[in-house]
């Protein structure tokens, strides 16, 4: 084939024009899709850091924002189990932290735990630990959003009107609802809170365990305990704000709207070069080219069109996704099953676009060049 | 009619009448026409404008599907034949216009290898490489194997139509005013063209023409008046001389 | 002027003569600028529903504590602030508003939820919702509660006469409000403020919001001043406008949704720009040879750039026209399933066409500067 290409090619401007339009589209396209998996990803971004085979959390604890929590010494009894080598509770509140620097107090979420082990990857284990087991010490989300201010390790930082040090920044990174967090030791949290219980527990399990075992005995022994691998976590975080937040709506409209406005672009174009080029597919009929032939000619110059569209659009959604990650703190990734489902419709673009003009290239009527 | 003519293989129109729209529209432009061209014959059909000489030339070109009569094309019979066969058919005639009709964004090469698509099977590889160029020189435009049509003058654009039609040895080439917008010299280099590549190999051209000056290149001629085919004229001006 | 209605008459038939060419050009148009529309209506009606509560009383000025951002880390202050303020002459009515995040647990699932919690002195005809005012006539007893019906149905039954718990405490479900502030938290319920102490076990002094309305004729920004100096730095006073602002560029520049409602806002009015462009000049390259032979037919320039702009103006404004049709249609979908109260608001609609029509004369003109140089006898 190639004459689709030819045909394209010779009027530089119409490429242009289209491929401009079409990326548009693209682009489109993507940053829905981005902004609905940045809500959907931001949502379980904890799970991925979870430092353990399975987690357990109270069993009406729908979604992690939400704030039941386990019993004490439910703890102790879980670590008794055969194969759990090691069980690590980890404790969440909000709080108010006021800095120096903006003058302001922001509200922030805390993570606390047992200075002895690292239930969530964000850091290295032996400089946090070490950090968090000084008395009344505190480390800070660097990926947090950035209307904390400044914040200079070994100063000092008042938490709920008590001065705690600062010692150092750890990345976990921020969702929807809450802006940054702060990370301190089970023993620094009690003071404050003495009698406050776990949101969720880390396990980690004996060498050779079975996580599925472990669960299942787990689930048997304790009736109001959810035991689930980080993955299953992170699977039903999503389902859930799918479920509970329009956000597939919401952008599912705008992807939509990207879809029609690709396939307006692209069929205009064609049309346009069409009725301009109209005598020379007559030709092509009167010569005996198949309607087949004319069909595969018009879908070839569509899906070159919508293909370099798509090419262009790649490189500066990218770009567009580092700024608004950068700008938001929320995670915007593209990947590749992404990326291919919005090549998917790209390509959909392109056949619809060909199919609606293609009436009129094989309206045109040999008979008529005379 | 010469009944003479019938016997050599080639195209028979018999009472072909053709009417365009329908209803209370309906406009009939062909009345019983009925002529013998034969293969290895030049043929000019004339007539005034709107005499239906036209429709008569994309009837034989399968163009337009038949209403009444018949026309046969060496042994295919056109009338009733279905859509689809038609296109194959049309693979077999040249057509030449007026406007030449080429394709902006090829060049002369491009051209005559889309044209010989037509026929996927028939031309080796190497065929289908030098092929064009072999028929751009018996043109005499070798040297623009790679000109675009933008790049060359009319009279060259239509020496490409020519070559195109003429790709893949064609049974009949039916042209449409093919000299119209050339000068009286390369109008004159058009005809000798037809005649050495078309008529050497027995093909039969049909070029409807007001060019008086090509009437006495050819081995016929059929005038179209009113959508009535009258007695041709050869004769009349075999008797003028 | 027979020239002008010449002109007119010729683009339209022209475009007219086209009419599948037309109809694509406008699709093209109608959907960049619906997208638009989609997307300033998200922004926008998110900005609204953020700011939903603040408009459900009647002021002028509001004093807060001074480390104020925005309406979910209100800090509270002491009531006095607000007897203070009375001081000032233009004074007419202070109202106090306490806010603070709860839990509420559903008596019958046990689930739990993160809660607004809003407490109200009693209505001295500041509250212009009706829901609220009649609401508050009912909560006899220490026990009742206003709900928002827009609360998450975690929240469990929401019919009146419902008990539930919040911060651990008994309340009974007496009638219903709407807020919806999905952003924030599942729900939301309102009660007297001597019941929000208690149940947010808070200082009876304490308010969040003090609601202050001025007199006939008072100038809320002279007003704002002259409290501002009279009262201490612990709080800080805002006209209405002010907070409003406020909150919405809290929303718009910090959370994520605002950050992501508003680049799509600036992206959508980058690809209608692209769109626009490409479908008008398509659209006037495609006529050039008519247009050329209108000039060698003896018209002038300006006949054939009135003749592009005609047509760059007709196709647009159908296809504003189309897209406001459909965004009025969908807009009422989404607020069904979103409760985002998306709306084409005028300065919309005025910036919208306006940016619109002035492309289609930009581009009109651009893309004839090449015409004006041809010569129509290389038309042959």
């Amino acid at each position: 084939m190639g004459i689709g290409f030819l045909i394209i090619w010779h009027s530089k401007e119409r490429l242009l024009f289209s491929v401009a339009g079409i990326a548009m589209a693209v682009a489109i396209m993507f940053l829905e899709q981005g902004f609905y998996y940045a809500v959907l990803d931001s949502q379980a971004r904890i799970t991925p850091l979870i430092n353990g085979e399975l987690v357990v959390v109270h069993r009406d604890r729908t979604h992690l924002n939400k704030w039941n929590s386990l019993e004490r010494a439910q703890i102790h009894r879980v670590a008794a189990l055969r194969g759990v080598e090691r069980v690590i509770p980890v404790y969440k509140i909000n709080a108010r932290l006021y800095n120096e620097d903006a003058d302001r107090q922001r509200r922030v979420l805390v993570y606390a735990f047992p200075a002895d082990a690292m239930p969530l990857k964000i850091g290295d284990p032996d400089e946090v630990l070490s950090r968090l087991r000084l008395a009344r010490t505190v480390l800070f989300d660097r990926r947090s959003r950035d209307i904390y201010g400044q914040l200079q390790p070994g100063t000092d930082l008042e938490i709920d009107g008590a001065m705690y040090r600062f010692d150092g920044f750890v990345d976990i990174g921020p969702d929807l609802v809450s802006d940054g967090a702060l990370v301190m030791s089970e023993g620094t949290l009690f003071e404050r809170h003495p009698s406050i219980s776990p949101v969720m527990a880390v396990l980690q399990l004996v060498e050779n365990a079975d996580p599925a075992s472990v669960r299942e005995r787990m689930m048997e022994s304790f009736t109001n305990i959810m035991v689930m691998t980080p993955s299953a976590l992170a699977a039903r975080e999503m389902h859930f704000i799918k479920h509970s937040a329009p956000i597939g709506i919401i952008f599912g409209i705008g992807m939509v709207a990207g879809l029609v406005i690709g396939v307006v672009v692209c069929y205009q174009v064609l049309f346009n070069q069409i009725i301009d080029l109209l005598p020379q597919y007559a030709t092509l009929t009167a010569m005996g080219f198949s309607q087949v032939f004319i069909a595969r000619l018009v879908v070839e110059q569509a899906l070159l069109m919508c293909l370099t569209g798509y090419v262009v659009a790649v490189p500066v959604v990218w770009y567009l996704f580092t700024l608004l990650a950068d700008h938001t703190r929320m995670v915007m990734a593209l990947d590749l099953d992404r990326g291919l489902f919005v090549f998917g419709l790209t390509v959909f673009i392109g056949v619809l676009a060909a199919l609606l003009a293609l009436q009129t290239a094989l309206r045109a009527n040999p008979a008529d060049l005379y | 009619m010469d009944s003479q003519r019938n016997d050599v293989p080639g195209v028979t129109v018999t009472d072909v009448d053709f009417s365009y729209g329908s209803g209370r529209a309906k406009k009939q432009v062909l009345f019983g026409c009925s002529l013998h061209l034969s293969f290895g014959e030049l043929v000019i059909m004339t007539g005034p404008s709107g005499s239906g000489k036209t429709t008569l030339l994309t009837l034989i070109g399968g163009l337009r599907s038949l209403q009444l009569g018949s026309i046969r094309v060496g042994s295919l019979e056109l009338r009733g034949m279905p859509t689809r066969r038609l296109d194959l058919f049309r693979r077999q005639i040249g057509f030449i216009f007026q406007d030449h009709n080429l394709f902006d964004s090829l060049s002369a090469g491009q051209t005559l290898r889309l044209a010989m698509r037509l026929f996927p099977g028939r031309y080796t590889r190497k065929e289908l490489r030098e092929r064009p160029l072999e028929m751009l020189e018996a043109l005499g435009m070798g040297e623009y194997l790679h000109a675009r049509p933008d790049e060359i003058s009319t009279g060259q654009k239509q020496r490409v139509a020519i070559a195109r039609a003429l790709m893949n040895h064609p049974k009949i080439i039916l042209a449409d005013e093919p000299t119209a917008s050339l000068d009286k010299e390369t109008g004159r280099v058009v005809i000798d063209l037809l005649r050495e590549r078309a008529i050497k190999n027995n093909a039969l051209v049909l070029i409807v023409s007001h060019d008086q000056r090509l009437f006495e290149f050819s081995d016929q001629v059929v005038r179209v008046v009113d959508g009535r085919v009258l007695a041709n004229e050869d004769e009349m001006i075999a008797a003028l001389d | 002027m027979r020239l002008l209605s010449a002109c007119l008459s010729f683009s339209l038939r022209n475009l007219a003569q086209h009419k599948i060419r037309s109809l694509a050009a406008t699709a093209g148009i109608t959907f960049a600028l619906f997208l638009i529309f989609l997307q300033w209506g998200l922004l926008d009606g998110a900005k609204r529903q953020i700011t939903a509560f603040y408009d459900y009383f009647d002021y002028d000025i509001v004093v807060l504590d001074d480390a104020y951002q925005f309406m979910f880390t209100a800090e509270p202050f002491d009531r006095i602030r607000l007897m203070q303020a009375q001081a000032l002459e233009s004074v007419e009515k202070t109202f106090a508003i306490n806010f603070a995040l709860g839990i509420w647990e559903d008596n019958a699932s046990h689930l739990r939820s993160t809660l607004m919690l809003f407490g109200v002195d009693p209505d001295s005809g500041l509250i212009l919702e009706p829901s609220i005012s009649e609401g508050l006539k009912s909560l006899h007893g220490q026990r009742n509660i206003l709900i928002d019906a827009l609360s998450h149905s975690d929240f469990g039954s929401l019919t009146p006469g419902t008990r539930a718990l919040i911060n651990g405490q008994e309340v009974q479900i007496s009638s219903h409000f709407r807020l919806g502030l999905f952003f924030y938290a599942e729900g939301a319920a309102l009660v007297d403020n001597t019941a929000f102490s208690r149940l947010a076990q808070r200082s009876a002094r304490d308010t969040s919001f003090g609601m202050i309305r001025l007199k006939e004729g008072a100038d809320p920004w002279v007003e704002r001043e002259k409290l501002a100096r009279l009262l201490p730095g612990d709080v800080i006073a805002l006209t209405k406008e002010e907070l409003l602002g406020k909150e919405n560029s809290y929303f718009v520049n910090v959370k994520p949704l605002g950050i992501i409602f508003t680049a799509g806002v600036s992206i959508s009015f980058v690809t209608a720009t692209v769109i626009l462009f490409q479908v008008i000049s398509t659209s006037i390259a495609t006529r050039l040879r008519e247009y050329a032979t209108l000039r060698a037919m003896g018209f002038g320039f300006g006949f054939v750039f009135g003749s592009a702009a005609i047509q760059a103006f007709t196709l647009s404004s159908c296809a504003f026209a189309g897209a406001a049709v459909i965004s009025a249609a969908l807009f009422g979908y989404i607020f069904q399933l979103t409760n985002l109260p998306l709306a084409l608001t005028r300065e919309l609609i005025i910036l919208v066409l306006g940016m619109t029509q002035v492309m289609c004369l930009a581009i009109s003109f651009a893309t004839l500067r090449d015409l004006s140089r041809m010569h129509p006898a290389d038309l042959y």
